[in-house]
């Protein structure tokens, strides 16, 4: 369903050799992805891990650098080898990058960051599968140049950041009264009759939340479905 | 364009053996640093038995998780039983090399090993300290308790998760879930202290039962079933001891 969607999606142009590092079309690279193409609220991909993961902001934030990291050096990597890779077998060569990359992350979260490692266990593997990595390397490293894609990466693992830590944001407050585990509504809160929503720590709540911010976003930027 | 067979073939091969290699590299040179979290977070998790989790916590928040490493040497000795209840091996070395998922999937009994860990207070043994494994809803659960030198009343329970519901069943890793345990008796003649269902009830004076999890009934029955196997695995030795 969303891949469809993405290979009808235009590639951008090949930029000219003499463009500056930053020029305005390379801005858009990075800022499109947060906003008018947004990979979560707009191309609806990587949903499952946004559901998943962001019960807590702590590992949310984690989540949120693991897949950025892994989405930029493997945009870099295809986009390097993109006239190397032979066409009939260009996906399972993306995939078994992809497994490699995330596979070195895991390993460097349980080597430095056990407790995290510990709390997203699954989750870190499952980036491989995470749809938003798989369709940027179809879709745009497999014909740019590796700055370009670079910088493509860098905006989809920014607009899947700032979105996953929105949803965090409003779990972690409302489900459990934290942020970052440090208490924020006051102990009187609870003594007057408050209550924590128990429905913002199970994966509803997530669902929830991400409609809401759909729905905000597109009111906002006035995008339609087409038909 | 389409290449040639023989160019498929050199690429995919070249290919695994890259990713490979850097793989084996990495996992190979981590090797030491992982083995020695994984073995100072099972020593967090003994101490957080025997001192509460909020106090160990407290400890490593202030003073680096190392020194919670430290305390362990300082304080914990252990040995390991086998079925029977018969001391097999000595030393706390030899308790934490046990890897309590083996013993769980051990088929002959000789393969099954039971380590215990002795918490010493100015000399004097005042807590036990016993594995726990087994399955909760949606992988493998574990955890220690810390038992008083009665052999029977629970001075202490810690609970970990692979893949338990957030929210729900992962709730066991809280602190105040597993304060409700404390002061409760793992068994009294062949009963087994049992999390019951729902939430919120007083089971005050009722040393056999513990208040629920509303919403993780099943893996609150995992926890129980854990327990239950455990007190069995461990009866021989309790047997012997009192």
């Amino acid at each position: 369903m969303s891949t469809e969607t993405l290979e009808q999606e235009k590639v951008a142009q090949i930029a000219e050799p003499a463009e500056p590092l930053f020029s305005a079309k390379r801005k858009r690279y990075v800022t499109d992805p947060l906003d008018d193409d947004n990979p979560v609220t707009v191309q609806v991909l990587g949903i499952c891990s946004a559901l998943a993961v962001t019960s807590q902001m702590a590992p949310t934030m984690v989540m949120a650098i693991a897949v950025t990291v892994v989405v930029v050096f493997s945009n870099v990597i295809i986009s390097l080898l993109r006239n190397l890779i032979p066409s009939s077998i260009r996906i399972i060569a993306q995939l078994g990058i992809v497994a490699t990359i995330v596979a070195v992350v895991d390993l460097v979260l349980k080597a430095y960051m056990f407790d995290v490692s510990k709390s997203l266990s699954v989750f870190v593997g499952l980036i491989i599968t995470n749809c938003i990595v798989m369709g940027r390397l179809e879709a745009f490293a497999m014909g740019n140049k590796p700055w370009d894609s670079a910088l493509d990466g860098l905006g989809s693992g920014l607009g899947y950041s700032w979105v996953i830590l929105a949803i965090a944001f409003f779990r972690e407050l409302f489900g459990s009264g934290k942020l970052f585990g440090f208490t924020i509504i006051p102990e009187s809160a609870y003594t007057a009759g408050y209550e924590n929503f128990g429905i913002m720590v199970t994966p509803v709540g997530a669902f929830m939340v991400v409609g809401i911010i759909i729905w905000l976003q597109r009111t906002r930027n006035g995008y339609v479905e087409e038909h | 364009m389409q290449q040639s067979k023989g160019y498929v073939i050199v690429f995919t091969l070249i290919l695994t053996v890259v990713c490979g290699g850097l793989l084996a590299g990495v996992a190979e040179g981590l090797k030491p640093t992982i083995k020695s979290e994984e073995k100072l977070d099972k020593r967090y998790q003994v101490m957080s038995a025997v001192l509460g989790q909020t106090k160990v916590n407290e400890i490593a928040s202030n003073e680096g998780k190392a020194r919670v490493g430290e305390m362990f040497d300082e304080s914990i000795s252990g040995f390991v039983v086998g079925v029977n209840g018969e001391t097999i091996e000595e030393g706390v070395k030899a308790a934490e090399s046990v890897n309590p998922r083996s013993t769980f999937k051990a088929k002959k009994d000789k393969d099954k090993k039971y380590p215990v860990f002795e918490y010493k207070e100015g000399g004097k043994v005042t807590a036990y300290v016993l594995p726990l494994y087994g399955l909760g809803l949606w992988d493998e659960i574990w955890g220690y308790v810390a038992l008083a030198p009665d052999m029977k009343t629970i001075k202490g329970i810690t609970f970990g998760h692979k893949g338990e519901t957030p929210g729900l069943g992962a709730r066991i890793t809280d602190a105040d879930v597993q304060a409700r345990f404390v002061g409760k008796k793992l068994y009294e003649g062949a009963a087994v202290v049992e999390v019951q269902k729902g939430e919120g009830s007083n089971y005050d004076g009722k040393p056999l039962q513990v208040d629920g999890l509303s919403g993780a009934s099943m893996t609150m029955n995992g926890v129980n079933n854990m327990i239950q196997a455990y007190f069995k695995n461990y009866e021989p030795f309790f047997n012997k001891k009192s």
